[in-house]
């Protein structure tokens, strides 16, 4: 039941991301094809895999990653730590239940919207593609909503985690953003310091679509790894939080 | 202990710069109601929380229907119903909906019953919780500790916003749905005369400190305050005589046994005795806590002979 509610919560946002989302991608795909390449309809081999490859990082790794991110910490506003500032958390904290299945049912809901989102994205954009190159180049497209959504999980655990240690969905999503963009512009102040890497989770989204789309040798597993696990450290962390918690 | 609904040993809880609950040693009987009295902040909110594991006690340990309190806390709340002080819910689920979320979580859950009370109480089911008024958002919490088919109710101030029909009708079910089946009700007011209705077990707080835990029939039987007049007269307390004020020569005592015995060892001691008369639950709660007469005057005067020596 608390799924849900959950769902109940947050289907309002789920809905209009998704749709917003589909619009960028068609929108983005059709830019790519008509404006960059300028085809519609059947051209030159050559040409119809460039287009597939180009609109696959710069819609899929590029603009969907980046709106994925945004809704993932917007999503993660309304999650348990909301229940304090609603006064509501005594209600659902005396439900027999132990308080690490509230935070991993309601944050396993957030990811599967995400995943959802972010699959129907990929999936949009291949059915672009092909209805305006006019035939199937490649299948690959569909492989990034995985780098997709793990990204979305990382910035949705961040708001997550966030709101529970601020018991407010408002403040947890200032505290994630500010996080969020500190971890988005420290790649950008090390560039200074060529031995210094520090790892972003849309640099990460980025390479993984890049190399979906062929235009790299190279995945990223280490960064894979990284992500994974940071992903999984937010609701662990929220738990330790909750369990500990007085309400 | 394990026979105990609640069970506590010397609970504690501080805040900062406060002493919510104060060596709490609470024993609430199995399939009574027991009346949990206090002023406002004298720490029965406090104390729910802990037994919910809402909150982590400083010092002590308790057990509730058996289960010990923060170890086994899934197990008290499948068999636990709370309504809580704040009465606040989803506001954008209607009161159907809540039903639904509800339900789920607990076996016993009867929906008979939900139907019944819904009907009972007249809740609108299809209006978001939001926008029902306060009376009806406590029938919604009412309706949701009723339904799930718990062994124990732990009730913080049901009572908020309720009409004298729909609280009529609240306690009645109380009694003849939840006691009468030998299930438990704790219930935390200071609407004494609504406890005073239904309860068989008074437990009277202040201070975080119980003050008084006893049969509320023994305490309408044995209860009784002696005024008397006299000089030398003892003027300490006692286990048996809770209080005791002073205005010139008048003395009033609160006895809680043997009162006719006390005065009569006063009489010995060369007291008049004005009045031997029984005592309200109101009466008992304002002398306890020390706020009204019948025994408070704030001038206790010279001190004497402790009282407990007259009762020896």
């Amino acid at each position: 039941m608390y799924v849900w509610k959950c769902w109940r919560d947050g289907r309002t946002r789920f809905i209009v991301s998704v749709v917003a989302l589909l619009a960028l991608c068609v929108f983005f795909s059709y830019m790519q094809v008509k404006f960059r390449f300028g085809m519609i309809g059947a051209g030159p081999p050559s040409s119809v895999s460039q287009a597939w490859s180009s609109a696959t990082c710069f819609v899929l790794g590029g603009v969907a990653s980046l709106f994925t991110l945004l809704c993932g910490l917007v999503l993660g506003a309304s999650s348990l730590g909301e229940e304090f500032k609603e006064r509501t958390a005594d209600f659902l904290l005396v439900r027999p239940r132990r308080r690490s299945y509230w935070v991993w049912t309601g944050w396993s809901v957030g990811v599967l919207e995400l995943s959802a989102m972010v699959f129907l994205a990929a999936a949009t954009t291949f059915g672009t593609l092909a209805y305006l190159t006019g035939h199937v180049q490649t299948w690959r497209p569909l492989a990034t909503a995985v780098p997709l959504a793990l990204g979305g999980a990382v910035a949705y655990g961040l708001t997550y985690f966030m709101t529970v240690v601020a018991r407010n969905g408002q403040q947890g999503l200032t505290y994630g953003f500010g996080i969020f963009f500190i971890n988005l512009l420290l790649p950008v102040a090390a560039i200074y310091h060529p031995n210094l890497h520090v790892p972003s989770v849309l640099e990460f989204m980025v390479g993984a679509c890049q190399w979906v789309a062929g235009r790299s040798k190279a995945f990223p597993t280490g960064s894979l790894v990284l992500w994974t696990a940071i992903a999984l450290a937010f609701p662990f962390a929220a738990q330790l939080l909750l369990e500990r918690a007085e309400v | 202990m394990n026979d105990m609904a609640i069970w506590t040993e010397n609970l504690v809880k501080l805040y900062p710069g406060v002493r919510a609950v104060d060596g709490l040693n609470l024993n609430v009987p199995r399939g009574v109601a027991y009346g949990f009295l206090g002023r406002n902040g004298a720490g029965k909110t406090s104390t729910i929380r802990i037994l919910l594991g809402l909150a982590r006690p400083t010092e002590g340990r308790g057990r509730v229907l058996g289960f010990s309190v923060g170890r086994e806390q899934v197990a008290i709340l499948e068999r636990t119903a709370y309504v809580s002080e704040s009465k606040a819910l989803y506001g954008s689920l209607t009161p159907r909906e809540l039903v639904r979320f509800t339900r789920g979580f607990y076996p016993n859950w009867s929906d008979e019953a939900a139907a019944k009370y819904s009907r009972m109480f007249e809740i609108p089911m299809d209006r978001p919780f939001a926008k029902l008024s306060q009376g009806n958002r406590t029938k919604v919490y009412l309706l949701l500790a009723l339904s799930q088919g718990a062994d124990l109710l732990l009730l913080d101030e049901p009572a908020t916003g309720l009409d004298p029909v729909v609280l009529d009708e609240f306690l009645r079910i109380l009694v003849q749905d939840v006691i009468a089946e030998g299930r438990t009700v704790f219930i935390s007011s200071h609407q004494l005369s609504d406890v005073e209705q239904i309860a068989d077990w008074i437990g009277l707080i202040d201070y975080g400190k119980l003050l008084l835990e006893a049969r509320l029939d023994d305490i309408k039987s044995q209860f009784r305050l002696v005024t008397v007049a006299g000089n030398g007269l003892p003027q300490t307390e006692s286990p048996e005589v809770l209080l005791l004020a002073s205005e010139g020569n008048f003395h009033k005592y609160l006895v809680k046994k043997n009162a006719d015995a006390f005065a009569a060892e006063l009489s010995r001691q060369g007291a008049t005795v004005a009045e031997v008369s029984p005592l309200g639950l109101r009466e008992i709660f304002l002398a306890l806590v020390r706020k009204e007469d019948p025994c408070t005057s704030g001038n206790a005067g010279e001190m004497a002979a402790p009282v407990s020596s007259f009762l020896s």
